[in-house]
């Protein structure tokens, strides 16, 4: 499993910057938006010098929209922290919902992403033991995969449901139709692996399933190393 | 038709009605759209009457070097301003081999920017 690990090492840090690089851009999006705001603050305080009436309605869509983007940049560095603080153990146990959550959030700042929701939030799940950054990594790139099929305007439904002794079932159902000849790649396969996550196949183009298992012997052996 | 001075295609909402404000405060008569297609069916419809676009790379629908070729596929005569987050020094070489009148990153200075559409309203007026 460790020689597994190092082989993916690159690919790992490559996944880190894109999330990294994809953050940086939300970042950057949120201060362009407080920027022109000000911008325009200012343009409207230049206005009222010149004897022009000032609306307070316009200073007040603008502070509310400048609270929204600190709000937002707030959320987003949240996300940030969580994402550079999964490398810092190896194995540990993990809420799955907590994770998907996360991911749902980040892969959100690609330009591509589509709407997902997961269905039945509430449920209450065993936490599983595995390697958090790995399995965020392979969720990324499995959400990318469907959202490229969504298209903009689709929506992603996400059910999951607990298989006795075994894991969780997570179904990824799109409104768009998935070439599933083409999936799983070979780095999703991979990655699947080193997590003993499981492809359920079915006959449906727009649904993929995967068994993500409470704990497996590769995970086993990393955690005793740890 | 309506003549339009600045076309803004960028998918980020709030920022493109902020900046299309802005433009409005100076004078300037402008028009939003959020995604690539839609964009490019604007520009179709207004082939002949717009002064400058500006455009973000980053659209949910196409990259923003498609709607670019796009543009000047229906009109190569509109200056076309790359207005973007994170474009590296690759991308800004791509944009302008494609045609790009600049490339500018964001957040973008109102008084430039209305300065470079000055300097276009006067050359096309010659």
């Amino acid at each position: 499993m460790n020689d597994a690990l190092n082989d993916m090492n690159a690919e790992s840090l490559k996944f880190f910057g894109k999330v990294n690089a994809s953050i940086s851009h939300e970042l950057k999006n949120i201060l362009a938006i407080i920027s022109e705001t000000a911008g325009f603050l200012n343009d409207l305080t230049e206005l009222a010098k010149q004897g022009k009436e000032l609306k307070l309605s316009l200073l007040e869509n603008c502070s509310n929209s400048i609270a929204e983007e600190i709000q937002r940049g707030f959320t987003t560095i949240k996300q940030m922290n969580r994402f550079s603080h999964s490398v810092d153990v190896a194995v540990m146990d993990v809420d799955l919902l907590d994770i998907l959550d996360l991911m749902i959030g980040l892969t959100g700042f690609l330009s591509f992403a589509g709407k997902v929701r997961i269905e039945d939030k509430d449920q209450k799940f065993e936490t599983i033991t595995t390697c958090p950054f790995l399995l965020q990594n392979l969720l990324y790139r499995i959400l990318c995969f469907a959202y490229e099929c969504a298209g903009p305007e689709g929506e992603i439904r996400l059910r999951l449901s607990p298989e006795k002794d075994k894991g969780i079932l997570l179904r990824f159902i799109n409104s768009g139709q998935m070439p599933v000849e083409k999936f799983p790649d070979e780095k999703i396969k991979q990655t699947a692996d080193l997590l003993g996550v499981e492809f359920k196949k079915n006959n449906s183009f727009y649904e993929l399933n995967m068994l993500i298992p409470y704990t497996c012997d590769k995970i086993k052996d990393v955690e005793k190393n740890q | 038709m309506q003549h339009t001075d600045i076309l803004i295609i960028d998918d980020e909402i709030k920022f493109a009605d902020m900046l299309a404000k802005r433009i409005e405060l100076r004078g300037r008569s402008n028009a939003v759209c959020y995604d690539g297609r839609s964009a490019l069916e604007w520009v179709k419809s207004h082939a002949h009457g717009i002064t400058l676009i500006l455009l973000d790379l980053r659209l949910p629908d196409l990259y923003g070097t498609e709607v670019l070729v796009g543009i000047k596929e229906i009109n190569p005569a509109i200056p076309v301003i790359i207005l973007t987050g994170h474009g590296t020094e690759k991308d800004r070489l791509e944009c302008e081999r494609l045609g790009a009148y600049r490339f500018i990153h964001k957040p973008p200075k109102i008084d430039e920017l209305m300065s470079i559409f000055e300097q276009i309203r006067e050359k096309s007026e010659c």
